[in-house]
């Protein structure tokens, strides 16, 4: 029987990540001075069901760094190491490195070697000093570090010096000693080869000593070989004709090794376990050597024969079904008077057990029961994007009919009326349906700060509480991972400018510990995100001195808005002191474009010595759109509607010809520019003066400016379709949608349109 | 009749991979999450073979096994465990609750069915 291990890993990785995780947020809720068993025993499981995940389905790198970890871990859950903030670096630099590899066995991504080299070296140095040196070592590079050959398995556990940090000892030095005629003797174990290669092997082996085979009943063949050379020899020498994953070869004192044969017995069990003890099993695997002794495994064996089986054992008094293969214990690598016997005859005492603790209660992160299991599927994205797209279609038709219909006599056709009312609630229950497949909650993106906050805040020597508001409001896939970068950006400027260090937080008297809180808030149509501080807020000053020495446009009549908005120019940045973190200047303009691109708008509230709001209005998603659709002559255009702030129909004394600013209208104290759209898209239409049209004021970036369009046609969602797949891109044209009645409208670029009217003052001006 | 086997681990992926093997062998398997969940299981229906890992949430391998031998309907089921703790210490502490062997993880799904059959055929 074979199976292929590949059919788990997907789950493994899934069990992986959500146990790395949930460690992390373990960790980073962690009270250092007094840290709760509960929790400690939880991060101590997380990284014990990894390393034997990754143990069991070959991922060695996670294995090892998991290994140590776990001791550590272990030290700290029994109180004997008391738990630092070192500790706790260490552990999430671990769950960084493991993400990594989990990541890198999981999508081939890159693995940062130095990264992993350092999180070793991190984790040895700490289990150094602990006093922990027995490092498990499950597979050793040959390439990094010459392979080192175990000292005899004693009854302590095996100080084997960490791989990275100590050099490891020298082949021959460990093994058996030379025999009276100067020979070691070992067993070759390794899986079914064909008669030739064994006879092949056999020849090659007897090159170096004497050699003798023996072929077992589960199908692996056995040598002995009694030779003056080292096991890497024989490895290379085997490596020829059998699998190396398969190879076992062991150093066995033959003087001693006879093994007795008594079932059931556990005296002579002992004895036979005492004579095997020193034998060191050496596996070279693909340039690997495991040293099966260091990892515990039991010995096995087969009456009359040696060791050929590790990895289990039964405890005797054990009687095997009676169809199975006659076998019987000859005990495990545990030498003679180990507590195994101790215990043996107080079994009903147990003392050692009664310490054992028991784990209450259940974390909300458990594994529900197995029949539960399956909750959701994986399906993917362009399977969805094709369903959204149809739907899409499908309301477009709704659409058409509907239109069709409405000049019917409702009389004459009440029933098709009806029914096609009805089709149009269904199918909108429908597109909601569907578009709600995309939608992720916000935790997606919130879930990845508390730890980089703390970080930084640890860098920085600040102090600051994380708090998420809002985190299961959802938002589209497609933006949830755009929206990472910006705030990102933003988070990580709020900690390094916006909040203050602690002497200074307590000189403006304030407390010393910063706020920072992330909300995600649905308003109207759209999804808000603020990142909020309680730091030193916007010096309008500074930001007016800066920008000028910038060469930027500023003049001391700016709003605040305006002002801060500034801080969105390419190449500002009034961080006094470049940090490590922030403040190189690049950053929050890409910030801005990243999000207006999204269909977005960023706006910034701050009082100075109170904090800063930075908020982020984004549409709830890409594919619909709330619009306003407007005409222009014969051509229908579709303004979103959130960049509207309302409409009007001027009178004659509110419009204004300014001079090298074109027309202007004056609504309500202010005056803002006419961009006539037919002017701009260069359209034929019979009204040309705005007081005949409508105009739209819109704003975006800011910025306010009045659309100048024929009339109002109403206010719908639109299906998006990109104009860029399909033809190329336009200026002023975010994309295109199909019409109810089947004809195509152009989407305003609103942030376009606004730039466009600036540069095209003069063309504005009435003739 | 197929016989059945009691696999407690709280990796599902090890849980998926001991069933998956067990069951290609043509044995019956039962899933346990925990500990508790384990033992209630077993109180359903009585198993031929219970594989229980050592650290569990709630309840782990060793009062598992305990809390089993205290059953009358499990004095004689050979029980198991799959640890990777493989120290002396963790032996004794498994036969003093009652285990009848253990198997180091990581195993080989095939010596894992080697070791299943060599106990209950």
């Amino acid at each position: 029987m074979t199976i292929d291990m590949s059919q788990f890993y997907e789950v493994f990785f899934d069990e992986a990540e959500e146990l790395l995780a949930e460690a992390e947020r373990l960790l980073l809720g962690i009270n250092i001075d007094d840290p709760d068993i509960e929790e400690l025993n939880a991060i101590f499981r997380a990284a014990h069901s990894i390393k034997g995940g990754a143990a069991t389905f070959g991922f060695m790198d996670m294995t090892e760094i998991t290994h140590v970890l776990e001791n550590l871990l272990d030290k700290i859950r029994k109180s004997e190491l008391a738990l630092t903030a070192e500790h706790v670096d260490a552990f999430l630099a671990a769950k960084d490195v493991l993400k990594m590899m989990v990541d890198g066995h999981r999508l081939a991504t890159e693995v940062d070697q130095d990264q992993v080299a350092d999180v070793k070296m991190q984790l040895n140095a700490l289990s150094d000093k602990s006093g922990d040196k027995s490092v498990l070592v499950l597979s050793v590079p040959v390439a990094a570090t010459p392979a080192p050959v175990t000292t005899p398995v004693m009854a302590e556990p095996v100080a084997a010096a960490p791989v990275a940090a100590t050099p490891p000892a020298p082949l021959n030095e460990p093994l058996a000693a030379l025999d009276e005629n100067g020979l070691r003797h070992f067993s070759i174990e390794f899986a079914e080869v064909s008669e030739k290669d064994v006879a092949n092997l056999q020849e090659e082996l007897g090159l170096l000593g004497t050699v003798d085979s023996a072929k077992h009943s589960n199908g692996r063949y056995l040598f002995t070989l009694s030779t003056d050379s080292t096991p890497a020899d024989i490895i290379s020498i085997c490596s020829f004709v059998v699998d190396t994953d398969s190879l076992v070869i062991r150093n066995m004192q033959t003087a001693e090794a006879p093994v007795v044969a008594t079932p059931l017995v556990e005296a002579p069990v002992a004895a036979a376990s005492a004579a095997n003890a020193p034998a060191s099993t050496l596996a070279n695997t693909h340039g690997k050597v495991e040293i099966h002794e260091e990892v515990g495994y039991g010995l096995f064996a087969m009456p009359g024969e040696d060791n050929v089986e590790e990895g289990y054992g039964f405890f005797a008094p054990f009687t095997p079904h009676p169809d199975a293969v006659v076998t019987q214990l000859i005990g495990d690598d545990t030498p003679a008077a180990t507590p195994v016997e101790a215990v043996e005859t107080t079994a009903a005492a147990t003392p050692v057990v009664s310490t054992e603790k028991v784990n209450l209660g259940r974390r909300e992160t458990d594994k529900p029961p197995a029949g539960t299991e399956t909750t959701s599927i994986r399906v993917g994205i362009e399977k969805v994007d094709q369903l959204i797209n149809l739907v899409g279609e499908l309301v477009i038709t709704q659409a058409m009919i509907e239109q069709r219909s409405s000049t019917l006599d409702p009389v004459l056709y009440e029933k098709l009326i009806n029914s096609i009312s009805l089709l149009t609630r269904n199918t909108r229950d429908l597109q909601e349906s569907v578009m709600s497949i995309r939608m992720m909650p916000m935790d997606f993106v919130f879930s990845r700060f508390p730890r980089m906050v703390r970080d930084l805040a640890g860098k920085l020597n600040k102090k600051v509480e994380f708090v998420t508001v809002g985190a299961t409001t959802e938002l589209d896939k497609g933006l949830i991972e755009r929206i990472v970068d910006p705030l990102t950006h933003l988070v990580r400027n709020s900690v390094d400018h916006g909040i203050e260090t602690p002497a200074q937080r307590k000189a403006a008297g304030k407390d010393e510990q910063g706020k920072l809180t992330l909300a995600a808030s649905h308003k109207g149509g759209s999804i808000v995100i603020e990142v909020t501080d309680d730091g030193a807020g916007l010096n309008r000053e500074k930001l007016l001195a800066k920008a000028a020495k910038n060469g930027l446009p500023v003049s001391e009549n700016m709003t605040d808005t305006e002002v801060y908005a500034l801080i969105f120019a390419p190449g500002f940045s009034t961080a006094e002191v470049v940090t490590d973190v922030s403040g190189r200047g690049v950053g929050m303009d890409v910030v801005k474009r990243n999000i207006t691109a999204m269909g977005g708008t960023v706006e910034i509230r701050s009082a100075l010595g109170y904090g800063t709001t930075i908020s982020i209005a984004l549409p709830l998603t890409l594919a619909i759109l709330d619009g306003m659709s407007v005409s222009l002559g014969e051509n229908t255009y579709v303004v979103p509607l959130n960049l509207i702030v309302e409409t009007m129909q001027p009178r004659m004394e509110d419009i204004k010809t300014v001079t090298n600013e074109g027309l202007m209208v004056h609504v309500r104290g202010e005056y803002l520019p006419i961009i006539p759209l037919y002017a701009l898209f260069k359209q034929d239409t019979e009204i040309t003066h705005p007081t005949e049209g409508v105009l739209v004021i819109i704003e975006a970036e800011g910025k306010k400016s009045a659309l100048f369009v024929d009339t109002l046609v109403g206010q719908q969602q639109v299906v998006i379709k990109s104009l860029e797949t399909n033809f190329k891109k336009i200026q002023g044209v975010s994309g295109a949608t199909i019409m109810g009645d089947g004809s195509v409208a152009l989407i305003l670029d609103i942030p376009a349109v606004i730039k466009m009217g600036s540069s095209n003052k003069t063309q504005g001006a009435l003739q | 009749m197929a016989k059945t086997i009691l696999a407690v681990d709280d990796s599902g992926s090890l849980r998926k991979m001991v069933s998956f093997s067990l069951q290609a062998a043509g044995y019956e398997v039962i899933q346990a999450v925990d500990g508790q969940d384990g033992l209630d299981k077993a109180k359903e229906k009585t198993v031929d073979l219970v594989l229980t890992d050592q650290n569990m949430p709630i309840m782990d391998g060793l009062t598992l096994i305990k809390s089993l031998r205290g059953l009358s309907s499990y004095q004689k089921v050979p029980i198991l465990m799959l640890t990777t703790e493989s120290s002396d210490e963790m032996k004794a502490k498994g036969k003093a609750a009652g285990a009848n062997g253990w198997l180091v993880k990581p195993f080989d799904p095939k010596r894992l069915v080697e070791v299943v059959q060599k106990v209950i055929g």
